[in-house]
């Protein structure tokens, strides 16, 4: 709505208002119905054919594709016009047919009249923003753009029940409403409130007995520093945040080459371990996108944070839409802004104008990556034997490649000496030296196109040096007659070359062997004259090929040229170092073909596959650095590369930014960037990340929209909170752990999650905060948890990642688990798993019965279930103590409490039924079937 | 995301928040609602609901009565030959070993002279539609086939061409048309995959980024199933425990229910864990139901006659097991990788796929027409672009260096359609003289698009879903309806 007020230039509408009445009725008799019949299909809001619109004068002025459509006044020089005269030599429009005289002589008087449109709240909305938003209207108007205000909590009756300032905001609110909080949560449900949200695992039954029993004033306050303190909590919100950077361990589809990525984990790795250390916010956004230029005090560690950029997808290589995925994560991710929808045309909604979109997409393709094998080393493998194994086994695959390139490059040399007279054929086709009639003839393959390319240059260079060799070349490459006069111009020639051959003089003189293989065999095309060529050099080569074998038979001294001097003349073309028989391995290499491309692909694959399995590899950091020559960009129309519009400059988005950025000029800007993002002044960075981070505490954002913030999103519901703590988090270092707390310790989060039927008449999505909103472990807590209760979740962290659907189960946490982008395992997305493919705020929330089949059937829960009955030796406790005692150890380590009479008695009846009633031998013992039930109960997967 | 995304642009019968307002009973008995519509037992309640849909896949109402509620989509992967095919072009014959007149189109490698079809084409039907030997057992089912000779793609690569006829867009990830009409329409049968893709020996090439939902939840994304092997639990994961039998089962279910139950009897209101309560006795049901129906054993002797042996006829008998069982889209690629890809020796490759395929297709369409299923099921054929009526000429290092197959053809190729609303024999649009370009009606895939989510009742410019800022749909900006195509 707010965009639509912005949108009207008001100098437009003052114009209109000066129409004479008599323009404003024939436009609307006239014009207007002509342009909806025979032009809005093609050129209307729906579609926009050569990016024309005429909807509104507006979007006509603003022209197409190819330039201005009308200039009012001038119908002759309009193309609008100049289109619809149906001429033979033009575009033809409308396509379905002229239109009848009268209405081009209606449409071409309005245009002589200065084309007069009188424009209605429609045509003011329709105004195409052509890069030209009033930027200073919306950065005042959409609350999302101006600058964050550091608001007074507000004054609130029910003073009480103020924990902290968060409450004030709430309450304020709530009482407008005639409503307050609910009354606080218990502790036991409260510590599982707290656990779950900071480290994704429940509390034990003795943390809850510890805390219940815990009446000090801070002891709430403790238990949350302490849940911060611990590792698990980075593996927990390093998780939320690899949402956010569309995190995966596969490249998309890439046919046959390796898919997964080597160092992916390494960026997994900084991600929890910045969580974990409370990374300045600032910081660690800027260490995301330019870690590789900030000062990093000899820790290179933090190069690894350059991930973010580069775990994308890789589109099969396609730089755009690369550079697409990083617009779209840095600017939806960051800033909330979709700025994406820039990549063709300027926002419809939102104020970023498609240059500024290019603007970012010249900052990212002014960065390149190094191959994986160069990208930098930021530690050693966990284990310095495995070190050396990998190594021993990766130089003998890149031995594989390099012998296998040697002796196809060998088989080239030697072969190629024997074929000069199919590449000089082919030289003469290329050059077309041959009468049309003439076709080549190769005994396999046609030569490589760059290999004749070579000999075309040497031919018209180097070769000069050898006259007396290609002097005849010369002189039947200049006859150039039809086929059927050939071979007279050709046996005068060779009277001619004849003469020559008792010569001396250097630039008289020519190679005895080349003519007399002429006059044997006097050549009847071009092509006959290379043949010819051909036979002399391979006789030359055939023989000094022999003398070098009967010299090693012999073993005596190599010979060093062959005697006769004519041959040996010939002999040195063949063996000359900047013939192209010489050609660098590097050039032979390049003219592989498919076959042999495809053989080396093959054995560099096995040295990336090896990469991505030995744990051996040690770690590298999947970094970015700057071209050396930055690239101004250009828009690219519709966004087609193959269409240059406008250039722009390498600069942050004008909204932002405001109405005198400048340009980045440090290399290739992105550290720029990074601190344009992470400016105080830049209002939307620390309100989408506050606003995550509340959305992962309360279940909704203050703004439930929380990747798009422009002027179609939600309005926040609580816009003065959302700032307080924005304003706070920068004030505060951009400390995330501090962040945390000032949302725990409010009474809001403190409060029960229990229905209020009043409130809940009054708001029914609880948008007002009066109670806390229940949620369900999502995959990674509930998988972490069931392995932290079975007593096997393993303290191992980081590293190159597990497979999850694999038995036996790896303990290691979800987080480990190896993402497959190309084939998201199943389970993954049963359970709502974060979409791999661009950058998630929110995962979908659904209950579809193949969760329940998991819970009911997998191996896993099967297994740990039985893992769990045996880590308690639950069996010995019931046959040493009582089954009510068995019962209880296992409440006290699924659920964290005592069980109730109740549930003892229901869990008695269910043993002693599995004992009685299974007459086939039982797979599974009653213990283990009573410890997958409640691992798999709605108390265990719910968090009050 | 979801939370702001209305299902799609069509007036919803009823918003979830509207009638929650309406009834005031709090959230528990839409959850709970939807879960019985899926069931059967609460009609058209899920409609067309916001937000949060617990149940992703419960029925839903399109945005006008459809003529199809399945689609079985016959994917020839690789590029099947038109001009061997289905479009018969005489006039190659004239110029065989010769260049043809016109200039060849360019294509992914270099061709060379006219390679007429060493197939032979008959009349069939009524409509007395031409096809190739190599799909004669089609012969009697031409009359209710429409093929489009028309249609035509952007680029004459596979990767991309896939990415095309699966998903409308050439490279970006968007979610493929099965996720989008589940998503549309829910499915009939909550105990089954709502969109089943079958794959004998394994993926196609792009693997399942054919069968994706992108930034549609991940319940409408394909189920791939490798039709090699006939195990229920490759469909469904989990679908059977191994250590306990049913009723043993029963009996560890009704003790997580009564403690589901407890814990609930304090909370409520909250819909969330109805749900899940729900969800379990649903999956009880469905390992039960579930599993017979890759069981085609239950087939009788004259059905499997019918289809013939060997994998294809296995996987079309799952297709209509699945269709009659109410699974809503069903994809079934002729093999791993690209096997119609005939770069060389056209005639034994594409004889030998069609034997694969023929029978079982034929036998298909007439087993769907016999019970009543044709009707409402689209069954649509074809690759992802076709081939060029001209010899690929050899490369190095590929293709052997023979000079009998055929290159990719993205400016002309056929894909034929049948049942579902569907206006059957007829051929729509046409290809120039030698079966290289569309040239009459021309069909983009945008187009083919829009006309089978028209038959399955959708308007495409309103079946939309609000991602990254913007509203997305399967057509893009593209696509027109082919009126003629529809009955």
């Amino acid at each position: 709505m707010l965009a639509l007020v912005v949108f009207s230039a008001p100098s437009l509408l003052q114009a209109a208002n000066k129409i004479p009445a008599e323009q404003i009725e024939f436009f609307e008799k006239e014009i207007r119905p002509v342009l909806v019949k025979r032009c809005y299909a093609c050129h209307g809001s729906k579609k926009q054919e050569a990016s024309l619109r005429l909807d509104s004068h507006a979007w006509m002025m603003k022209g197409s594709d190819s330039g201005v459509a009308v200039i009012p006044g001038d119908p002759v020089k309009s193309r609008i016009i100049q289109v619809i005269q149906y001429h033979d030599d033009d575009s033809q429009m409308p396509p379905a047919g002229k239109m009848p005289p009268t209405e081009i002589a209606a449409l071409t008087r309005w245009v002589e009249m200065g084309t007069p449109w009188p424009i209605s709240d429609q045509d003011a909305k329709a105004v195409p923003p052509n890069g030209a938003y009033d930027f200073a209207a919306i950065s005042q108007n959409h609350w999302a753009f101006r600058p964050v205000t550091n608001p007074e909590p507000p004054q609130v009756k029910n003073r009480q029940r103020v924990s902290s300032p968060v409450d004030q905001f709430v309450l304020s609110r709530l009482e407008e409403k005639g409503l307050t909080l609910s009354p606080p949560v218990d502790r036991r449900k409260l510590i599982r409130r707290a656990s779950v949200d900071l480290t994704g695992l429940p509390p034990t039954y003795q943390e809850v007995e510890a805390f219940v029993n815990d009446a000090a004033p801070d002891a709430y306050e403790k238990l949350i520093d302490r849940l911060l303190a611990s590792p698990h909590y980075g593996e927990r919100w390093g998780r939320h945040w690899l949402d956010v950077a569309r995190y995966a361990d596969t490249k998309g589809y890439v046919f046959t080459s390796e898919r997964r990525y080597p160092y992916s984990y390494t960026y997994r790795d900084y991600v929890i371990r910045a969580f974990n250390e409370d990374l300045p916010y600032d910081r660690f956004l800027q260490e995301q996108i330019a870690a590789d230029q900030l000062d990093r005090g000899g820790d290179d560690r933090a190069l690894a944070a350059l991930g973010f950029l580069t775990v994308g997808q890789r589109f099969r290589n396609n730089i755009h839409d690369i550079t697409d995925d990083r617009i779209d994560l840095v600017s939806r991710g960051l800033l909330g802004l979709t700025a994406s929808c820039a990549r063709c045309h300027d926002h419809k909604f939102d104020p970023v104008p498609i240059k500024d979109y290019y603007s970012l997409y010249g900052i990212f393709v002014s960065s390149h990556e190094p191959d994986e094998k160069d990208l930098p080393l930021i530690g050693k493998p966990k284990s310095e034997a495995e070190y050396q194994i990998y190594q021993a086994e990766r130089a003998k695959r890149q031995k594989k490649i390099d012998d296998y390139v040697h002796a196809e490059i060998q088989k080239f040399r030697t072969s190629a000496r024997l074929k000069i007279g199919e590449v000089l054929q082919a030289v003469a086709e290329k050059e077309k030296l041959a009468d049309d009639g003439e076709k080549p003839q190769y005994e396999k393959e046609e030569p490589h196109r760059r290999y004749v390319d070579l000999w075309r240059a040497f031919l018209k260079g180097k070769a000069k040096a050898y006259r007396p060799v290609f002097a005849p070349w010369s002189e039947f490459t200049a006859i150039k007659v039809k086929q059927a006069e050939f071979p007279a111009r050709a046996s005068d020639l060779i009277q001619k070359l004849a003469k020559q051959e008792s010569e001396t003089e250097p630039d008289k003189r020519v190679n005895r062997l080349v003519v007399h293989a002429f006059k044997n065999n006097p050549p009847q095309s071009i092509y006959d004259v290379c043949r010819v060529y051909g036979t002399v050099f391979n006789e030359v080569e055939q023989a000094w090929v022999k003398m070098l074998e009967e010299a090693k038979q012999a073993k005596t001294a190599l010979p060093d040229k062959l005697a006769d001097p004519d041959a040996e003349e010939l002999r040195q073309i063949l063996y000359h170092p900047e013939s192209p028989l010489a050609a660098g391995d590097d050039v032979v290499q390049g003219m592989f073909n498919r076959a042999q491309r495809d053989q080396v692909r093959r054995l560099e694959k096995e040295i990336e596959t090896l990469d991505v399995t030995s744990p051996g590899a040690p770690p590298r950091a999947m970094v970015m650095y700057d071209n050396e020559k930055p690239v101004t960009p250009h828009v690219h129309l519709r966004g087609n590369p193959g269409r240059r519009g406008e250039q722009t400059p390498r600069q942050f988005f004008r909204i932002l930014a405001g109405e005198d950025r400048k340009p980045f000029e440090k290399g290739s800007g992105r550290l720029e960037l990074a601190q344009s993002i992470t400016s105080r002044e830049n209002p939307l960075t620390a309100r989408v990340f506050v606003n995550r981070v509340w959305m992962h505490h309360f279940g909704e954002g203050i703004v439930r929209t929380p990747s798009d913030f422009g002027v179609r999103s939600e309005a926040p519901t609580h816009p003065e909170l959302l700032d307080y703590l924005a304003y706070r988090f920068m004030q505060e270092g951009w400390s995330v752990k501090s962040l945390h707390k000032i949302m725990m310790l409010s009474a809001t989060y403190q409060q029960s999650s229990q229905i209020d039927q009043q409130a809940a008449l009054i708001d029914s999505d609880n948008r007002l905060l009066w109670k806390h909103s229940p949620r369900r472990l999502d995959f990674e807590a509930m998988r972490d948890s069931l392995l932290f209760v079975s007593g096997q979740l393993s303290e191992d962290r980081g590293g190159k990642s597990f497979l999850i659907d694999q038995m036996p189960t790896d303990p290691r946490r979800t987080v480990y688990s190896f993402v497959d982008r190309n084939n998201l395992p199943n389970v993954f997305r049963t359970f709502d798993f974060a979409n791999v493919e661009s950058s998630t705020a929110q995962r979908p929330y659904t209950t579809v019965p193949q969760q329940a089949l998991f819970a009911l059937n997998s191996p896993m829960l099967i297994e740990q279930s039985g893992l769990l009955v045996k880590d308690l030796d639950l069996e010995k406790i019931a046959a040493e103590k009582s089954v009510d005692a068995a019962i209880e150890a296992l409440y006290q380590r699924v659920l964290s409490r005592k069980p109730a009479a109740e549930e003892i008695e229901l869990g008695k009846n269910f043993l002693s039924h599995h004992r009685d009633q299974i007459k086939t031998p039982a797979q599974m013992s009653g213990w283990e079937k009573y410890a997958q039930v409640l691992c798999t109960s709605n108390e265990f997967m719910f968090v009050d | 995301m979801a939370e702001t995304n209305r299902h799609f642009n069509c007036e919803p019968i009823v918003t979830r928040r509207q009638m929650l307002q309406r009834c005031g009973t709090g959230l528990g008995s839409m959850g709970l609602a939807s879960l019985m519509a899926s069931q059967g037992l609460l009609e058209n309640a899920a409609g067309a609901t916001t937000g949060r849909s617990e149940s992703p896949m419960a029925p839903k109402i399109a945005h006008f009565s459809p003529k199809a509620k399945h689609v079985i989509h016959i994917f020839l992967n690789g590029g099947a030959s038109q001009v061997d095919t289905f479009d018969p072009k005489p006039a190659l014959a004239k110029y065989a070993g010769k260049m043809l007149p016109t200039e060849n189109l360019r294509t992914e490698r270099k061709t060379g002279a006219s390679l007429p079809s060493p197939f032979k084409f008959k009349k069939y039907g009524e409509s007395g539609l031409e096809v190739s030997e190599l799909f004669s057992e089609l012969g009697e089912c031409v009359d209710d086939i429409a093929f489009v000779r028309s249609m035509y793609t952007n680029v004459p690569n596979h990767e991309p061409s896939l990415m095309m006829m699966n998903c409308g867009d050439l490279i970006q990830p968007r979610p493929s048309m099965g996720a989008w009409v589940t998503y549309g329409l829910g499915t009939e049968n909550q105990n089954l995959p709502g969109f089943v893709v079958m794959c004998p020996g394994g993926y196609p090439i792009t693997e399942s980024a054919n069968w994706r939902s992108a930034f549609l939840p991940g319940a409408y994304q394909g189920t791939h199933l490798d039709t090699k092997h006939t195990d229920i639990e490759k469909l469904i994961s989990n679908i059977k425990n191994k250590k306990q039998s049913l009723p043993e089962q029963r009996h560890q279910l009704d003790l997580l229910q009564a403690l589901n139950r407890r814990h609930q009897s304090v909370r409520s209101e909250e819909s969330a864990l109805e749900s899940r309560i729900q969800s379990f006795e649903l999956a009880y049901r469905m390992q039960m139901q579930a599993s017979d129906v890759f069981d085609v054993n239950q087939e009788p002797k004259h059905i499997h006659e019918m289809y013939g042996s060997g994998v294809h006829a296995r996987q079309m008998m799952i297709a209509r097991r699945l269709v009659e069982r109410g699974v809503r889209y069903v994809q079934l690629w002729h093999g791993q990788g690209q096997p119609w890809d005939n770069h060389d020796e056209i005639e034994k490759g594409h004889r030998n796929l069609a034997r694969q395929c023929s029978q079982p297709i034929a036998a298909l369409l007439k087993d769907l027409k016999q019970r009543g299923l044709l009707q409402d099921t689209i069954v649509m054929c074809g690759g992802e672009f076709g081939r060029t009526p001209v010899v690929e000429m050899p490369t190095p290092g590929a293709n052997a260096g023979k000079m009998n197959g055929r290159d990719h053809n993205n400016h002309g190729f056929t894909i034929w359609l049948a049942g579902g609303g569907v206006k059957g024999g007829q051929a729509y649009g046409a290809t120039d003289e030698f079966g290289f370009a569309a040239v009459e009606n021309k069909v983009h895939v945008h187009d083919l698009h829009a006309t089978l989510l028209r038959l399955l009742g959708f308007d495409h410019e309103r079946l939309t879903y609000r991602f990254a800022g913007r509203d997305f749909r399967l057509t893009d900006v593209h696509g027109k309806v082919v009126e003629a195509l529809i009955a």
